[in-house]
Parts: C-alpha cells; structure tokens; sequence
C-alpha cells in the first residue's frame, strides 16, 4: 500500500472516529435529557392520578355519608332497631340511590353483616359481607380499595363505608365507584399518555384483564412481564415496555400496585408515556447527525486526499526518483519545491545521487581497468606459459646449430615437434577466451536430461581412472520419471562437462562424483557432487566470476559458462558446499520456457 | 308457609277482596272498561294454548269471555253447567254424554250448532272420540274419565267457531268486535248470552303494555284495569290503590329444557335443594305469595305442605358432588318479566353456594322458546281442580303417563311426586294474580284461581 493511500486511510479513520465519538456523545446526551423529561411526565401523571385517586376517594366518602344521613336510611336503622324487623321493604332501596348519586356500588348492610339490599347486586339480599364487621369504627375511615363480586366477574372498586345509627341500632352504608375504563377516562391524561388497569383476577398474567380507558388493551401480553413483577413484589415500578409495532410504539411505562384495605394486591394501575414521539424526535436527531456525520466525513476525506497529496509529492518524487538511480539513472535528480523538511530532503537526495553518481563512475573505471588488468594477467600468465618452452626450444636449436650441427637435425625435429604442441596449446587458450566472448544463442528442441548426463558420464568416465591420479569412482543417479523438456542439448552438455571437470578437478585425491537428476512439477534439476575439500565462503561468493579460479592452470571461464548456459534457459544454479564434505553444484531449469526464449530458440 | 300465615293471608285477601267487590252503587249497564296488559295477546285461539308460554294465562282469561266451555267451574271449584245444561256418565266413567244448552247463539247471531261443539272438543282432544248422540254430544274414551267435567272447563276446550272471513267466533259474554294482534283488543257486551248480557258494553284491551306503564296510567286514570305484580301489591296497597288479588294459582318455576348438560337429575335436584325460597318470598315477593315446594298449592291439594320448600345447602352440595362436573349453565327469563328477572339472579346467586354456575338472561320468551339449559316460567293454575291440574301438568312435561285420571287423594300424591322427583319442572313460589283497579270498577269478584271476571262488573259514572 503506497504512502499516500496509508495517510489517506488514516486520516479517514481519524476523521471517522471522532465523528462517531462526538455523534456517540452527542446521542448519549440527547437520549438522557429525552428520557428525564420522559421520567418527569411520567411521575407528573402518577402524581395526578394519585391526586384524582384521593379527591375520587373523598367525594366517594362524602357521598356515602350524605346517603347515611338521609331520613330514609335513618329510619331504615330505627326499623333494624325494632324486633323482626322486616328488612323486605329496604330491598329495592340501594339501586335507585346509587343511580341518583352515580355510585356504582351502594348497599345497606345490618349490623350483622347482612346484606339488606345491594345496586350492584340485588339478588344477594340476605347474604353476608362479615369484612364490614371487622372495622369498630367506620365513620373515621377513608376510602379504600376492594374488590366486588358481581354476578358475572368481579370489579376493583373505590369503597367508603359510614354508618347510619338510630340510637343503639345501626346500619352500613357501604358504596363506591368502579374503577374501570371511565374511571381511566376521567383522569384528563395528556397527549402521548395513558393509564390501563390490571385486575389481579387469576394467578399470573391473563391479558384480558387489562383495560384501558378505550377498552381491552391491543397487544396487552406485552404489559405481562411488569405486571407479574409488581404482583410478586408489590412496589412501583418503571420499565419501558416495546410491544410487536417496533421502538416507534414503545412505552415507560409506571406501574402502581393496588393494594386493598388488608393489604391483599387487588391489581395493578399502569400509566405509560409513548416514545412514540421522542423515538421520532430521535430519529430526526439521529438522521441529521448521520447527515451531517457524512458530510464531515466525505469533507473530511477529501480533505485527506488533499492533504495526503500534499504530503507524499515530494515523497513520490524522491521514490521517482530513487527508482531511476536503481535502474542505472545515476544522475536522476528531485525538483526542489519547498524549503521545508521535504525541500531539504530532496536537496540532500540530489547532492547524494550526484556523489553516488561520480563514485559509481569511478568505481566503473577502476573495475574495468581491474578487468582488464585481471585479463591482462590471465593472458600473460596463460600465454607466458606456452611462450616460455617456445623460447627454450628455439634458443636450443640456436644453440644446437652452432654447437652440435651434426644433431642439428634430430633436435630440429623434436624441437619442431615441442613448437607445434605449444603453439597447439596457446591456440587452445585463445580459442576458450574466444568461445566465452561469443556464448551461442540455445537451440531449443526436446531433450532428455537424463540422456545428456549419461552421455557426459561416459564420456569422461575414462579420466576418473587416468594413470598418474588417484582413481574417482562416479555415481549416476538419474530420475526415471525425468520429462522431456526444451533446451539446447549441446549447451547443457557444455555446462554438466564443466561442471564434472571441476568436480574432478576438486577431488585431486580421489573421491566419488555423483550425478544426480530429479524434477518438479515445474523444473528439472541435475546436480553434480563431489567428495572434495569444498569451498570457501569467498570462493562461493566469487565462483561465477569470470576469469576467477581456484586452479594454478585454470582459464576461470568454466562456471561462467555454466552460469551464461543456466541463465540463457531461464534457469538457475545454486552451489551448496562444506569444508572437507565436498560441493554439490546444482542446476534447475523450467520445464516451460517463456514463449520469447523458444521463439527465438527456433528462429535461430 | 305455615298455616297461621295462610289462614291469615287468606283472610286478608278475602276482605280485600269483598271490600273491594263491596258495590258501592247499583250495577248500571254501559261504558267502555279500558284494560291492559303484559302480554302481546298475539292469538286468541284457545287451541294454541300452551302451557308454558309466557303469556299463556292472559290468552286463557280472555279465551273464556269470548268463547264458553261445556262446564264451568263455581267459585269454589264446583262443575257448573255451562253450555252443557247436565250430564250423564257411566260406571267406569269412560263414557259421558252432555245435554246441550238450547237457542245459544254465536256472536255472529247464528244458532250455535252442536256439531261445532263436536268438532271443537274432538279437534282439542285428539284421544278422545267425541259424537253426537240426538241433541246430546257424547264423549268417549279408552281410560276412565272421573274428571272430565272440570276437564271440559279448561280454556282449551272452548267452543270456537270460524267466520267466513276466518274470524273467530264464540257464545261467550263478549265478542270481538276488533282486534290488532299486540297491540289492541275491543270486546262488545254479546248481548244474546245466554248468561245473561255484561255490565259494560266494551272492553278495551291494551296488549303490550310494561307494567310500569300500567301503572303510571292507571294514575291518570288512562285505564281502568291494569296487572299488578305481585311484588308490588304491598307497596301499591300502601299508597292506597285498589289492588285485587287472586290466591297464590301462577306457580314461578324452573323448567329444565331437554338439553344434555342437564340431563341429570342430580344436578336438577341439587339446584332444587339450593334454592332459598323463603328468601324470594319474604324480600322479592315482599311476602306474597308461598314458597313453593311442590308443582301444586296447598290450597288446591291439601298436601303440598308435605314437600319440603326451605333450602337445604348441606345436601344440595352432597347431590352436587355425586353429579360430577358441572358445565356453566343457562336461564333464560322474559325480559318482560321484572319478577323473572329477579328470581332468576336470585337463583344464580343462591347455586353459586353448592358450586353450580348458572347465567341468567333476559329474552322475548312470548314470542319464542328460548336456546337455554333452563328457564324461569310462569305457570297459571290450569284448574282448580288438583287431578286435571296435575294431568295437564303432566300432559306438558311430556309424562301424561304418569298421571292417571283419578280421584283419589293418595294417587294424586303419588302422582304428584313422580313428578316432583324428576325435577324437571322444579317449583318455586306461587303468587298471586293481582289487578290495580280504577276507581270506577265495581263488582270486581276475583276468582281464586284468577282470570278476569269482566262480565260481573260495571262501571261507575264518574263523578265531577
């Protein structure tokens, strides 16, 4: 990844994540300030219903002790006074009152608990209600909560009780009103707000036990879980409630237990705030961030292009420029833009791509004269050899002529003899010097490798066992599943014979020469291993050096040929070597020449 | 009840109504007597008597001043002769043979032929075989007929004729001079009865009337009769209205239909048993009526008082127990009807102690059956007489057979309690039949079994 892209991504990432961060922020706050105010509404309303809870509880007190004080009920208390007393009359009595004081509940009851006559449940004369009998005052007490039973459910009610007394006799007067949806309805709730009712009717969570002040409650199983955790432990409780419509229909909703007079949880009163619109308003804020959030983000990109752009041109120009010095361009130079670090940089570039310049001129200068002097000494030494029998001899025939003329021609035929085997050698040394300055181009054609390194083998088996040397013993190796591949089989011959003659040439005391093939999916490898003194670590560095040898009467043009061989088949060589193990010198070639390398192979 | 509180009920009852029969003035003859009522009066025809429609003792009150009956029943229960002058049986009283009145005429003037007689009673009794023999008709029968005498006297065996327009004819003290099925019936005074013409000239029916309405015209004196119920007679009295009132002869009952979820009778008994009657007597009924504890009065039996009426929780939950799961049940009871209404949420509320669910509802039960487990009917006394009460209550129930014609007191209760022990028809309380009378009704005589005796009044001339 170049500089420019990595500057560019992080300056993106940069920019990134402080919009995330400040849009993180920025929600956080919003959502806590929303749900405050959602809180303070919420409470606002608990307290209200708590505050028409009590005015209901009192205006209930305040009705049911204006129906004790009435004559009627008065001298219904003087008639339970008298002995068998007939209560048939007072039957019918609660009904029309209850109406007339809009109580949903009204009943007379005897000082016994006696039911003498009941609005809301008329056929249940004569029955008992024992509770009222519990309390030894009722003209003190406040409203309370209670269930009714009717004749087909049972209701949550707001009841009072007061007594009636006409002298020592006494009469209940027990009423109140239901709290159910009217009761919901009356609260005066503000928009986006909502009260419902939780009988606790069954054990658990029955949905249809909630009303609201429109009727059943739409998906009322999702108030369940609240509801059973207010009936399991009756305390207030806050909870936002997400039914199957989505976030946009979610309340907080509070629940209220409703406790009865005992204690006993008679249900549970919820009042719920919608997140209909703050959910809404958040969204908005939400949507404007992220609008906002990418524009900053795509201004903020360009700005890092910008930016990065800025920064890596000069960076670009020197690696321009670099690359140029690499491929030989020693006198590349950096245009200087700025006086700033990268101007300065560039600066320095230039003044060190000038000195490397002339140090790379003067290096060539003294590795060419190095060369030619190395050649030069190759020669001499190459061609002294030769010239110095060549001057002996004819010195000996000079020699011979003026001091022994009757010899004169015996030596001048074997000193004619020793002249053209010299002269035979220095054409040799020439002809190598020659053959190394114009390497064929290679022939390609198919090959098998295993033959040519047979060939070689045979051909210079006899050396191993010449007189005079210790005797090497050679080994074949080859790769029976050696393919046919393409390649010039009088170079290679060239290069696995030079390599065998070093192998040789190292074991001067004898040892074994293995010849070893093998192949990969996509190579062929030949390898020759000797068992001599290996090589040095300068001597490994230096062996495909032209001219270079390890040997008194070498040309040191044998690995360089090898190596120009390898190389004009794309291929490579390697040379692993330990001191006093021996060397293996290994050469891999494709098994697929480059189309280019074939082509002209066959041109040729 | 105990009979101190009857005999002293029945006093009472009595004196109201000799002082309210008391004439204050002598009888005139003329006036319309404006009269209304509950039921819709939706047919006139005795033959679609039904015994336990709702408004089945309306139809059958004005059936007999319309059309008259071979027999007649007094005052005190006595066959008296009607259209039939006397009558003959013989020994086995399976055959009877009746002298016909002569020169009884139809309200459309014609002679009333005795064929007609013929063809009415054969059409109303299908097991009989009903003949004429010379002037006399002569009824036959398979099965003794000890009672047939106060048999002939029930409304459904009236004498009925049809006009060639289909109207309905009888020779009783009133005809039909127009009729808005449930809404308006005018009755004229016949005057060729053979008994004598009515007092008034007409009688106009109002059908439909509620009974607040009633009374709230009889108030403004918009209406000369109305129907009281029996629950409001105490009060009505004590404001100082004139109320008659019958013996206790409409039973209030519980009629299990044939439904499966009551085909136990130990579910029908356990709801019997819980059934606080006294209750219903002493504070719905403001104590009229009797706790019912058997499908017959005292009054009419002498041996009703043997049957249990008060509640008896501890072995109504027993028998409950033993019937097993019980479903909730239904009661149906005629909207109309505030005492229905009344008893029937009593009842609810007085199972619901032995563990039985009952859901009272309110329904047109004139006009048709209801879709119930039970309902809540009223029952007009068929006859005074107990055996031809009994084997018409029999005949409904569908168990004519296990009522014999009898005379005997002892088959009569054993009759009786048959019956009972099905529980199908489960007793409640008898009331009484109560009218609020204007103040220019004279010589109401009520009948103890209860009706409507308009022929025998006559109106006041308002005074200014």
């Amino acid at each position: 990844m170049s500089y420019r892209r990595k500057l560019l991504l992080l300056f993106t990432l940069t920019v990134l994540l402080v919009t995330a961060v400040v849009a993180a922020v920025v929600s956080s706050a919003g959502r806590n300030s929303f749900e405050r105010l959602d809180q303070q509404r919420t409470d606002a309303l608990v307290s209200q219903f708590r505050r028409e809870f009590s005015r209901r509880g009192d205006e209930v007190t305040r009705r049911i002790a204006v129906i004790a004080a009435r004559d009627s009920t008065l001298r219904m208390a003087a008639d339970l006074g008298r002995s068998s007393p007939d209560l048939s009359i007072y039957v019918n009595d609660a009904a029309p009152l209850a109406s007339a004081l809009q109580l949903d509940f009204l009943e007379f009851v005897a000082r016994d608990g006696t039911i003498i006559s009941s609005a809301q449940w008329p056929a249940r004369f004569g029955y008992r209600e024992d509770w009222l009998l519990a309390e030894p005052d009722w003209s003190r007490t406040d409203a309370f909560l209670k269930r009714e039973d009717l004749p087909d459910a049972n209701a949550l009610a707001l009841v009072a009780v007061r007594p009636a007394r006409a002298g020592d006799s006494l009469v209940y007067v027990a009423g109140g009103e239901r709290l159910d949806r009217d009761f919901l309805a009356s609260l005066g709730l503000p928009e986006g707000m909502r009260a419902m009712l939780y009988r606790n009717s069954t054990a658990g969570f029955s949905p249809d036990a909630l009303t609201g002040a429109a009727g059943p409650v739409q998906n009322s199983a999702a108030f369940g879980p609240i509801v059973q955790q207010v009936q399991q432990q009756p305390r207030e409780l806050s909870q936002l409630v997400t039914n199957t419509a989505g976030a946009g229909a979610a309340e907080m909703v509070h629940a209220i237990p409703l406790a009865g007079r005992q204690g006993e949880p008679l249900g549970v009163l919820l009042v719920s705030s919608s997140r209909h619109e703050i959910v809404a308003l958040e969204r908005h804020i939400r949507l404007v961030a992220l609008l906002v959030g990418a524009g900053g983000i795509l201004l903020g990109v360009l700005l890092s292009g910008w930016a990065a752009t800025r920064v890596t041109r000069p960076v670009e120009a020197l690696a321009d420029a670099a690359r140029e010095v690499a491929s030989g361009n020693w006198w590349a130079q950096v245009r200087v833009t700025s006086d700033d670090e990268f101007g300065e940089l560039a600066a320095s570039f230039n003044r060190m791509v000038q000195e490397l310049g002339h140090r790379q001129e003067k290096l060539v200068q003294a590795e060419r004269v190095a060369a030619w002097r190395e050649l030069a000494r190759r020669l001499a030494h190459e061609l002294k050899n030769p010239l110095f029998p060549l001057q002996i001899t004819v010195e000996n025939l000079v020699r011979a002529r003026q001091q022994a003329p009757e010899q004169f021609e015996e030596i001048f035929r074997e000193s004619a003899n020793t002249l053209l085997a010299e002269i035979s050698n220095l054409k040799t040394i020439i002809s190598r010097f020659s053959d190394f300055a114009k390497m064929p181009a290679p022939q390609l054609q198919p090959v098998s490798l295993n033959e040519i390194v047979t060939q070689v083998a045979k051909l210079l088996e006899p050396k191993f066992n010449a007189p005079g040397r210790p005797p090497i013993s050679g080994k074949l190796e080859l790769d029976g599943g050696l393919p046919i591949f393409h390649a010039d089989p009088d170079l290679l011959h060239r290069a696995v014979s030079n390599l065998v003659l070093n192998a040789m040439d190292a074991m001067p005391e004898g040892g074994t020469l293995t010849l070893r093939t093998a192949h990969t999916d996509d190579s062929v490898q030949v390898e020759v291993s000797d068992t001599g003194s290996g090589l040095t670590e300068e001597e490994r560095e230096r062996l495909f050096t032209p001219y270079y040898t390890t040997r008194q009467h070498g040309t040191g043009l044998g690995l360089a040929i090898v190596q120009s061989v390898v190389s004009d088949h794309h291929g490579k060589i390697s040379v692993e070597s330990e001191r006093a193990r021996g060397s293996t010198f290994r050469i891999e070639l494709p098994r697929h020449m480059p189309d280019t390398t074939r082509a002209r192979g066959a041109n040729v | 009840m105990k009979p101190s509180r009857f005999r002293l009920l029945a006093a009472a009852s009595l004196l109201l109504c000799a002082t309210v029969a008391l004439p204050a003035s002598r009888p005139r003859y003329g006036g319309t007597l404006r009269l209304e009522c509950v039921s819709s009066l939706s047919s006139l025809d005795p033959a679609h008597d039904i015994t336990f429609a709702a408004d089945a003792g309306t139809r059958r009150h004005i059936a007999v001043l319309v059309f008259d009956r071979l027999v007649q029943l007094d005052r005190s229960g006595r066959p008296q002769p009607a259209l039939a002058v006397s009558w003959e049986r013989d020994a086995d009283n399976r055959r009877w043979q009746f002298r016909l009145r002569r020169g009884v005429r139809l309200h459309d003037g014609s002679v009333l032929p005795a064929r007609l007689v013929v063809s009415s009673l054969a059409a109303a009794n299908p097991t009989w075989r009903v003949r004429l023999s010379g002037d006399d008709v002569a009824i036959e029968s398979d099965t003794p007929m000890p009672n047939l005498p106060a048999e002939l006297a029930l409304p459904r065996n009236s004498i009925v004729a049809r006009g060639a327009d289909g109207a309905l004819l009888g020779s009783g003290p009133f005809r039909i001079a127009e009729w808005q099925p449930s809404r308006r019936l005018l009755l004229a005074a016949n005057d060729d009865y053979w008994g004598g013409r009515p007092f008034v000239d007409r009688v106009e029916i109002m059908a439909g009337r509620s009974l607040r309405d009633q009374a709230l015209d009889l108030q403004l004196n918009r209406t000369d009769v109305t129907e009281v119920a029996p629950e409001q007679v105490r009060r009505a009295a004590q404001e100082g209205q004139r109320v008659v009132a019958s013996s206790p002869a409409v039973l209030l009952a519980l009629l299990f239909s044939d439904r499966a979820s009551v085909q136990d009778a130990r579910l029908r008994q356990a709801i019997s048993l819980a059934v606080d009657r006294a209750a219903i007597q002493g504070t719905i009924l403001q104590k009229q009526g009797d706790a019912a504890g058997d499908l017959l009065p005292q009054w009419v039996t002498g041996f009703s008082f043997l049957a249990p009426a008060t509640a008896d929780l501890p072995r109504a939950r027993q028998v409950r127990a033993e019937a097993g799961t019980v479903p909730s049940l239904s009661l149906a009871y005629d909207w109309s009807d505030p005492l229905a209404r009344a008893v029937a949420e009593r009842l609810a509320v007085n199972v619901r102690d032995v563990g039985i669910t009952l859901q009272p509802y309110g329904e047109n039960l004139a006009s048709r059956a209801p879709n119930a487990d039970a309902r809540i009917v009223r029952l007009q006394l068929p006859s005074p007489d107990a055996a031809v009460s009994l084997q018409v209550l029999a005949a409904s129930l569908g168990r004519g057979d296990a009522v014999h014609a009898s005379t005997s007191i002892e088959e009569l209760f054993s009759a009786d309690h048959v019956l009972g022990q099905e529980f199908r028809l489960v007793p409640l309380i008898y009331v009484p039949e109560a009218y609020g009378l204007g103040r220019r009704v004279r010589n109401w005589m009520q009948p103890r079994e209860g009706g409507l005796p308009l022929a025998d009044v006559w109106l006041e001339t308002e005074r200014p």
